[in-house]
Formats: C-alpha cells, sequence, structure tokens
C-alpha cells in the first residue's frame, strides 16, 4: 500500500522533482527489503537520486559495512560487495544471477522487479506491498 | 447631444465592447480547443485504421494460439517485430504486443523499440499506469488514454486483437508530445493573430476610456467658474436643454457697489465677497436650483417651482441672508448687499435671451430705485 500510494505521487508529480521522488521509492524499497529504518547503503558507481536526497539512508564508502549495494552498473564491482545484497536500476542489471531487484524506467514508465528464487537464496522476505513485484526467473 | 449623456452613452458602449471582445477571444480559444480536438481525434483513427490492418493480417495468418507461438518462434517473433516497425511511423514513439498471463499480469511478445534502454525482453511484465489495457480485453474494442500522469508520453493505444471473439493479445503504441506539439505550431499563427488583434481591441478601448474621461473632465472645467464653483454662463444652453423652464423662476442677482468693494479694498477681496456671496447663495438653495454666475458680479438663479414659497419670497429669503452676512477681511468687517430682479413667468417670452432679460431689467429698476431690493416682473 505504502508503495502504491509512492508510485501514486511518484507519477503525479514527475514534474516537479524525479530525482527526489526516486530517492524516496528506493527508501521504501529499501526498508522493506531489510526491515530498518535507516539502512546503510553502498552506491556503486553513482546514483544522482541518493546522493542528492539521502532521506534517512546512511551512505557508506566501504562495501562491507553496507545493508544494501545500490547499481548504476554491473562492471567493476569491488569483491567486498559480492556477498551484499544488490539492487539494480536498469533491467540488464538483473543478468547478475546475485541481483534481487531492480528499479527502472522503461518506455516511460516506471518499474519494479524482483526475482523470487533470488530472495530465496538470499533469505529476503519482503513486505506484503511489494509481493506483488516478484516474478518467476 | 449632452455631455452627460454622450458619458453614459460611451460607459455603456465601452464595456459592453470590452465584453465583446473578450467573448471574441472566448470563442477562438474554444474553437481552437475543437480543431484541436478533431485534428487529435483523426490522428489517433488514422493510426488506429493502420494498426487494424497490421492486427487483421496478425490474427488471419497466425489464429490459435498466438502468444505461445511468438514465445517459442524467435523468428517469427523478429518477422512479427519488422511488419510492425513498418507500421510504426514517426509519432509513435513505443509499439508493442502484450498478452495476458495466468496470473493476469501483462507481458510483451513483442517491441519494436530499438532502444536498448526502453527495449523490453520477450515474456517480460508490463506495468500499466492505466486500465485500457482490461478495458480492450473486455470490450474487445479499441481503447486510448491521455498519460496526464507521465511525463514523456502524451497518448497511448490499446487495439486488442481478437481471434473467434476471444482476445490473444493487445497491440500498444506510446505517442509522444511531438504530434501534440505540431498540431499546437499550426495552430499558433492563428493563435498569434487573435492575440494580437485582442490586445489592439483592448488598448483602443482603454484609449477610448481616457479619451472620453479626460473629454468630460475638459467639458466640466469649461462649465464650471474656476472662481466661485458655480455654473458658468457656458453651462447655460446645457442647462436648457435639460429642463422645462416653466417649472422655474428667473431671478437675476447683482452685488451692491461691487466695483467700489474692489477699488477700495482690492481685486483680492472683491474676490472674497464673490466667493462669500456665492457660499451663502448655495446654503439657501436647493438641489433642483441652479445658480449660473453670469457676468462679474452677476448671477442667474432658476429656481424651480416645487418649492411653493413663491418668488418673491425666495428673492427676499436670498437678500436678507447675504444682507447680514458678514465677510471677516483682515480688521474689519464688511456687509454686502444684493438687488434681485424676478422674472416669474420665464415661459411668457419667446426665447430664454428675453425671458433673461425681463429679469435683468427688474434688477436695473431695483438698483435704480435704491439697491437691496427684489423687484418682480408683472404682466399688465
Amino acid at each position: 500500500m505504502k508503495i502504491s500510494i509512492i508510485f501514486f505521487f511518484l507519477i503525479s508529480f514527475l514534474h516537479a522533482n524525479d530525482l527526489q521522488l526516486k530517492s524516496s521509492i528506493l527508501y521504501q524499497i529499501f526498508t522493506s527489503l531489510i526491515h530498518k529504518e535507516k539502512p546503510i547503503i553502498y552506491i556503486h558507481s553513482q546514483c544522482k537520486a541518493v546522493t542528492k536526497y539521502p532521506e534517512k539512508f546512511t551512505i557508506t564508502d566501504n562495501c562491507a559495512d553496507a545493508d544494501l549495494v545500490i547499481l548504476s552498473t554491473l562492471q567493476a564491482l569491488p569483491n567486498s560487495c559480492q556477498k551484499k545484497i544488490l539492487f539494480g536500476t536498469k533491467y540488464s542489471h538483473l543478468n547478475n544471477k546475485r541481483v534481487i531487484g531492480a528499479f527502472f524506467w522503461q518506455k516511460g514508465r516506471p518499474n519494479i522487479l524482483f526475482y523470487k528464487n533470488r530472495l530465496q537464496m538470499q533469505d529476503i522476505i519482503l513486505d506484503s506491498t511489494l509481493t506483488k513485484y516478484i516474478e518467476n526467473e | 447631444m449632452n455631455t452627460r449623456k454622450s458619458f453614459i452613452i460611451f460607459s455603456i458602449i465601452l464595456p459592453v465592447m470590452t465584453l465583446l471582445s473578450l467573448y471574441i477571444y472566448y470563442e477562438y480559444v474554444q474553437t481552437k480547443n475543437k480543431i484541436f480536438h478533431i485534428i487529435k481525434e483523426h490522428f489517433i483513427n488514422e493510426k488506429m485504421v493502420s494498426f487494424d490492418n497490421y492486427i487483421k493480417h496478425i490474427a488471419q495468418k497466425h489464429p490459435l494460439n498466438l502468444q505461445k507461438i511468438i514465445l517459442k518462434n524467435k523468428t517469427l517473433a523478429l518477422n512479427l517485430e519488422k511488419k510492425l516497425q513498418l507500421v510504426q511511423g514517426k509519432d509513435v514513439k513505443f509499439l508493442y504486443i502484450l498478452y495476458k498471463d495466468s496470473h493476469g499480469s501483462l507481458r510483451y511478445l513483442i517491441d519494436t523499440t530499438q532502444d536498448k534502454k526502453n527495449k523490453a525482453k520477450l515474456n517480460q511484465k508490463f506495468h500499466a499506469v492505466s486500465n485500457i489495457w482490461d478495458k480492450a480485453y473486455k470490450t474487445q474494442k479499441n481503447q486510448y488514454t491521455y498519460q496526464n500522469e507521465l511525463e514523456s508520453l502524451w497518448i497511448t493505444l490499446a487495439c486488442p486483437i481478437v481471434v473467434n471473439n476471444k482476445v490473444v493479445a493487445i497491440l500498444g503504441a506510446d505517442f509522444t508530445y511531438s504530434i501534440y506539439n505540431e498540431i499546437l505550431l499550426t495552430l499558433k499563427p492563428m493563435q498569434n493573430m487573435f492575440i494580437y488583434i485582442s490586445i489592439f481591441i483592448i488598448i483602443m478601448l482603454i484609449v477610448a476610456y481616457i479619451l472620453v474621461y479626460m473629454y468630460y473632465l475638459m467639458h466640466k472645467k469649461s462649465i464650471i467658474d474656476p472662481l466661485t464653483k458655480v455654473y458658468n454662463r457656458q453651462y447655460l444652453t446645457e442647462f436648457l436643454e435639460n429642463i422645462s423652464l416653466k417649472e422655474y423662476y428667473i431671478l437675476m442677482l447683482d452685488i451692491d457697489h461691487f466695483k467700489k468693494v474692489n477699488d477700495n479694498y482690492g481685486h483680492n477681496i472683491g474676490d472674497l465677497v464673490l466667493i462669500k456671496v456665492t457660499e451663502k447663495l448655495s446654503s439657501i438653495v436647493r438641489t433642483q436650483d441652479t445658480i449660473i454666475r453670469f457676468g462679474g458680479e452677476e448671477f442667474v438663479l432658476f429656481i424651480h417651482k416645487e418649492n411653493g414659497m413663491g418668488p418673491l419670497k425666495v428673492a427676499n429669503r436670498i437678500r436678507i441672508a447675504i444682507q447680514k452676512m458678514q465677510i471677516e477681511m483682515q480688521d474689519q468687517i464688511l456687509n454686502i448687499t444684493v438687488s434681485i430682479g424676478v422674472n416669474p413667468l420665464p415661459t411668457s417670452t419667446d426665447t430664454i435671451e428675453e425671458a433673461i432679460k425681463i429679469a435683468d431689467e427688474q434688477l436695473y429698476i431695483a438698483k435704480s430705485l435704491g439697491r437691496n431690493i427684489v423687484k418682480i416682473y408683472e404682466e399688465d
């Protein structure tokens, strides 16, 4: 429900501040993922939305300390991130089996996607608000 | 035409014209929107016709299990994609075919998008923002919606592919704002023309308002005596156009020994006397009565018969009030008297000049009889 409401506001106020809303959506996703009010995140290699509007994120330079990694690219991912929860910002990031899900824009529309088996492999249980975005690979 | 009437007429005509020009602009905006709507509908219908041809072709060639065939046969999928690209045109940003899986989710079968970022994978889930897809499935008819919530998209079409009375897939098309902007651009010269015309009309109306107001002010200035602030002789013609003379008495009033006042005390005191006398007259007469400064120290009063007092009584009342009046100068008090000639029957003559002349003659008699007297005309 929360995510749906956020999506509604995201769509409604798109002209106002895309980055801020994107950051807000990511925050809602991550808190649902790891059940933490102040997730510690590592950005690989850039995420304008989160950098500019960190919300309640704690951004860390050390992947080992992070709860979760936001990907802008799959290339040159540090070793310390390999065992972390990886979340993509493009559909193509889902090509990597370790990436549990992604939030991306396609054809002018917002998309959220999680793969069931990948969530299970990492023992991640999503909030009920996100279950409709889970797919079988 | 009397100035007041002119001003009243202009005060009605100008706002009406202003409203009319605003109405014309409003009608133009409505017409423009209608034209836009017609062009848009025509455009959408044209596209739907070209899509319908493709859909019929698909439905005829692959009537059964379209989705299974495409999912299994990549070559066929590619061929269908190429054929779909041919009907895309430059106005359509995204063109794709969707189907509903067993869970009711929409998924991609074909996507003509070349851009990697926006190209969907085969069987990838489609996230619907509007309900036109369900509507198309339900009604088996083409649907479209405005994508007000999505920044880059203007309209989305959903055209169901129906085989044996069952929707097997939906052709989706997203239009960007480029065609919308193109239509607006086409209408822009017309819009600009109307704006220029409207601005021009409004400016002309403002100028007309200002000119009428200035004329009114100038006219007012021309009929008011600047010293005493009562009407001057120039006003007489306008006044007579608006009244019935039989309803009035004419009083001709002259300040006694005014020349001596000017000679002994100076013109400033003379002016003060004129002002004080006028103020006294104004305080005595009623709103229906009119005071006109006829000459230097001469006034003509049009007293309305409505007061029922009788002209002699009115004139004497005025004379006595002015006689009692004390005008304060620097170190002394000045007393002033007036002589008054009355014409109680102004309509007995052919012209107003003759009527005033009668009052003037009575005034002359009053002066010769010693001043500070009221003399009334009596018909033989």
